[in-house]
């Protein structure tokens, strides 16, 4: 055999010596997308409009670049439920959350967060509106059975979590019976107009959009009427993945919490519409958590694309 | 032209500076159209970037849900693009209608913006979805109407600016144009007008120059130039005017001396280092009567007669190391005789050429007058001894005449005693005549003027000269000839000289003829004579004449034709004539003659008259002081005035004399007349007594007495203080005739 087949041998040991070389490469460990590349991606959520949205997150993505004196890109999801898909694909370093998909990230990817942004109000926080047209006569959970639902989105708690942990307090087990029909409007101020319009009778969004919605067009807050009002939770989380650098994260998280220490941090700040930002951590997210336990949609089975 | 420079330097530079600042107008409103066109261009890429922007974000509209569809960052990526397209519009529209057209495009962006938002983020109601698309594409469709409307207004713009450009663009290249244009011809202008200011006047100098090295010296350039160019060439005029003032100065200078040169009397050779002369003038070609060709081609040394002291070469050492030398030596003259000259030798180095200036001064005149001032000084003291010869003469015979007067007067006439008398007191009368000339020929002196009968005097002086010899003369005397106030043993003497001179021209003998007449000079007469009456004396020989160069010099003293002649016979008759404020004149021609012509000035009729009246003894009384150091001549004196009737007293001298006169005075018997010796060796003379005698008597009366009948005193007596005189030697009629004269008045 060996007479016969002597370069058969040969090639045998380099296809050996070859996934040996292999194994060793997929041995070394994985090396972060930010060593990588050399670049920060953020992800961001969308919200009423994402082109004026990603404007304002750009200021803050080249304040953190020169700072941090690496390039940090934005990434904007089309909807809220992609960024836990897009961590994963798009190798993502961190992404501004809002409060559920945050806790989805924290429970699901072991996310880190580390800062969340205060607006003009002074509030870090944000809640969510159950609500109807003014003239709809829908009172209570009671009246809005058989009527029309428009929610924002799967993964958001204003939009889909809080209202579904709303309507089972009140009793309500299954969506597709209790409402004539439901649907996703893919942002808060989407809910909102739907509903002014009357093609939906029910909508559920962040009291945030809502309120500056009213505050442009105050007939608008005539024309609608607040039935249920969600606890305040983190209205925007940077979290940032666990694979990054503990002194990148650190330096990140040093950064945002000392912006409004520095003049060029202030006008940056202002061009955000922030007034500082505040340390964030997971405990930030333990009411999400018993909401979703509540409502029946655990964030451990809760798929990560909603 | 200083300041015209500057100003035209600062125009040059303001010119210059001019078309700076319109140059950079030029290119700076070329630039702002260019710019213009540029911006408009520009509007025209944003636009179009516009319309491709909100193309894609329409076409990522459409395809969005799709397999075609973009992500949504690039989504965002286009519509933030369109948003800065719309944005940047802004950024160079502010006309009111186009900014609200903008702010209208801005709004519908907006409205894009939101309503792709809404799109976007929709993600159920699939019929809302598919109207919020379409509401989203209708504004896109809008925008890009909107923006085609703006394209065809920037179109219109843009044309409209361009042709407003390029028009601008041909304003300004010609406006460049004419300026260079401008800026070329005020440049050559100034450029024309500097060189033509400097190079006129430096042109007019060169010329000037040149004329002067061609010997215009003097040139004088009319040219009037700038400040500075005038001032240069008035500065040149002067120069060339001082230039030849210098060289006619020089050209005079060289011309006088070059004329002292060829006109002195003295000769002049110039003698090189080697001793050849090179140069000489007609005065020692005259001296050496040698032609100045000759003298050129000799040595100095040649021409003169060194003898056997010093070399010529020796000679020219002495001169070249003393610098000058003034020596005497005798020159070769070309007929084998010497001159002898005074040389007056200097040397003088010029550019490393030595060269001797010799002036040679003729000494044969000098010698001459030399010889004839020591014959002078001869004659002199012959004179001197001839004077006091005369004088003694004189005394003497003043005895013997009057002697022999008084002799006479005793003795009556025909008695053969009385005709030996006679005779001798001719010959003492001749022997007064002697000494008379030796006095003349002595003294030469003024003379002593008195009233003569010319006829008389004539015949006896020709006589006394002629006695003896073969020559006779003819008299033609004219009646009534007038007299003369003359010194007559001067008048004796000239007539002797011609006389004698006349006789001496005929040897072989012949006739003078004498002759005398009136002449009554007019005021325009052909003598030169002042108006007035004269006697005209005329002495014509036979003799062989006189030749015509030697007439002008025959009143010269020392001049004479004859080898024994001593030249002052002639020269005396002329001293003499003119002294009498006479005239002496002279004719003559070779072989037939010689004219002397004498005018002496006539007295008046009356007085001749007068002199006739006074002839005879004349007697009379009164005391009579007769001072004299000769004791015969008191003796003889005393003797004729005793003889006349007169009382006389005697003195030796002047200090006697005035005391007897004084004590006569004193005395109440004063003298009435003084005769007085001129003369008193040793002590007071007349001259010095009278005047103290004049002290004591202002109207004491004095004759002077002198045998000196040619002395000055004599000639003038009353200046002195005389009234009247007698020379000696005087016989009792003359002595006679003085004293009445005084005594009466």
């Amino acid at each position: 055999m060996k007479r016969m087949f002597p370069g058969a041998q040969r090639s045998l040991a380099g296809h050996i010596a070859l996934v040996l070389f292999c194994l060793l490469a997929l041995a070394l460990p994985k090396s972060t997308a930010a060593q990588q590349r050399e670049t920060l991606l953020l992800g961001i959520e969308p919200e009423h409009n994402i082109f004026d949205q990603v404007e304002r997150y750009r200021v803050l993505a080249e304040y953190l670049s020169d700072q941090l004196g690496i390039r940090v890109d934005l990434t904007i999801m089309s909807r809220y439920g992609e960024v836990i898909k897009r961590f994963r694909d798009r190798q993502l370093d961190g992404a501004f959350l809002s409060p559920y998909t945050a806790a989805l990230g924290i429970r699901q990817l072991g996310l880190l967060p580390v800062a969340s942004p205060v607006n003009l109000n002074g509030e870090a926080a944000s809640r969510g509106y159950i609500f109807v047209r003014a003239d709809s006569g829908i009172q209570s959970a009671a009246d809005m059975r058989g009527k029309n639902m428009v929610f924002v989105d799967p993964a958001t708690m204003e939009g889909y979590l809080y209202p579904r942990t709303y309507l089972h307090e009140q009793g309500v087990k299954s969506l597709d019976t209790f409402f004539s029909r439901y649907s996703f409007a893919g942002s808060h101020a989407s809910v909102i107009f739907a509903v002014l319009d009357g093609r939906a009778d029910i909508g559920a969004a962040k009291d945030t959009v809502y309120d500056k919605m009213v505050g442009q067009d105050p007939s608008m807050g005539q024309e609608l009427r607040i039935i249920a009002r969600s606890p305040k939770e983190p209205e925007v989380t940077l979290c940032l993945t666990k694979e990054l650098r503990a002194e990148l994260r650190e330096k990140i998280s040093e950064i945002l919490l000392h912006m409004e220490t520095t003049s060029r941090g202030k006008r940056v700040l202002k061009q955000f519409e922030a007034l500082r930002f505040i340390e964030s951590n997971p405990a930030d997210f333990a009411t999400i958590e018993e909401m979703a336990e509540e409502a029946g949609i655990p964030l451990d089975a809760r798929d990560a694309d909603g | 032209m200083k300041k015209k420079i500057i100003i035209s330097f600062l125009s040059l530079f303001l010119l210059f500076f001019a078309g700076i600042v319109i140059t950079l107008y030029i290119v700076g409103k070329t630039t702002a159209n260019l710019n213009s066109l540029l911006a408009l261009h520009k509007v025209e890429i944003i636009r179009q970037d516009l319309v491709i922007n909100v193309q894609n974000v329409q076409s990522n509209l459409y395809t969005t849900g799709t397999l075609f569809g973009k992500e949504l960052d690039i989504i965002v990526d286009n519509v933030l693009k369109l948003q800065d397209r719309v944005l940047s519009c802004n950024d160079c529209h502010h006309n009111p209608p186009v900014a609200q057209g903008l702010a209208e495009l801005e709004e519908l962006t907006e409205q894009y913006k939101e309503a792709l938002s809404y799109f976007i983020t929709s993600t159920a109601d699939t019929q809302r979805i598919e109207r919020l698309q379409a509401v989203a594409a209708d504004i896109g469709d809008t925008i890009i109407a909107r923006s085609q409307d703006m394209a065809l207004t920037a179109n219109e713009a843009l044309r409209r600016k361009t042709t407003d450009a390029l028009e601008k663009v041909n304003n300004s290249r010609k406006i460049l144009a004419y300026t260079l244009l401008f800026a070329l011809f005020v440049v050559v202008g100034i450029s024309f007008y500097l060189i033509r200011s400097i190079t006129r006047p430096v042109a007019e100098l060169l010329q000037a120059t040149r004329k002067i090295r061609q010997g215009e010296l003097g040139y004088v350039s009319s040219f009037g130039g700038e400040a500075e160019f005038k001032e240069l060439i008035a500065s040149f005029n002067d120069m060339s005017l001082i230039l030849l003032a210098n060289h006619e100065n020089i050209l005079a200078q060289m011309a006088r001396n070059q004329t002292i040169l060829q006109s002195t009397t003295d000769g002049f050779a110039l003698v090189d280092d080697h001793g050849r002369i090179v140069d000489a003038n007609p005065s020692l070609c005259r001296m050496t009567e040698l032609g100045r060709e000759a003298l050129l081609v000799m040595h100095f040394a040649d021409l003169l007669d060194l003898g056997g002291g010093l070399s010529a070469e020796s000679l020219l050492a002495r001169i070249r190391e003393a610098g000058s030398l003034v020596y005497q030596v005798d020159v070769k003259a070309g007929d084998g005789g010497t001159v002898p000259v005074e040389v007056s030798a200097t040397y003088v180095e010029m550019e490393g050429n030595g060269s001797y200036f010799c002036f040679l001064r003729d000494l044969s005149e000098r010698k001459k007058m030399e010889t004839e001032l020591i014959k002078g000084q001869k004659l002199e003291s012959l004179g001197v001894l001839a004077g006091g010869i005369a004088h003694d003469f004189n005394n003497l015979l003043t005895g013997i005449i009057g002697y022999i007067d008084l002799t006479l007067r005793t003795l009556t006439p025909g008695e053969k005693n009385h005709g030996w008398l006679e005779n001798a007191k001719k010959a003492s009368a001749r022997a007064q005549g002697l000494t008379q000339q030796l006095l003349t020929f002595s003294r030469g002196g003024e003379p002593v003027k008195s009233l003569v009968q010319v006829k008389e005097l004539l015949e006896e002086s020709t006589r006394f000269v002629l006695s003896g010899s073969n020559v006779k003369c003819a008299y033609r005397i004219a009646d009534h000839l007038w007299a003369v106030n003359a010194d007559k043993g001067q008048i004796s003497q000239v007539i002797q000289n011609i006389t004698l001179n006349g006789a001496q021209a005929m040897s072989q003998g012949g006739t003078i003829t004498v002759a005398a007449e009136n002449y009554e000079a007019p005021l325009d007469n052909p003598h030169n004579l002042a108006p007035g009456k004269y006697v005209r004396l005329e002495f014509a020989d036979q003799g062989s004449g006189i030749a015509r160069k030697d007439l002008a010099k025959i009143f010269d003293p020392y001049f004479s034709t004859k080898k024994t002649g001593t030249g002052l016979g002639l020269t005396i008759c002329h001293s003499i004539v003119s002294k009498h404020n006479g005239r002496i004149t002279v004719e003559s021609e070779l072989g037939v003659g010689t004219r002397f012509t004498i005018f002496l000035p006539a007295v008046e009729e009356g007085r001749s008259e007068q002199l006739v009246h006074l002839s005879g003894v004349v007697h009379g009384s009164g005391r009579i002081l007769v001072m004299d150091d000769e004791e015969h001549v008191r003796a003889i004196v005393g003797e004729m005035l005793t003889y006349l009737g007169y009382e006389v007293g005697f003195a030796q001298d002047g200090a006697e004399a005035i005391d007897l006169y004084a004590r006569a005075k004193l005395n109440g018997s004063p003298y009435d007349v003084v005769i007085m010796d001129l003369t008193i060796p040793g002590g007071m003379g007349g001259r010095e007594t009278v005047s103290k005698l004049r002290e004591i008597d202002p109207d004491v009366k004095a004759i002077v007495s002198s045998g000196y009948s040619n002395d000055p005193v004599l000639a003038d007596f009353r200046a002195y203080g005389f009234q009247g005189i007698a020379s000696k030697p005087f016989d009792t009629e003359g002595l006679s005739r003085v004293l009445h004269e005084i005594i009466t008045g």
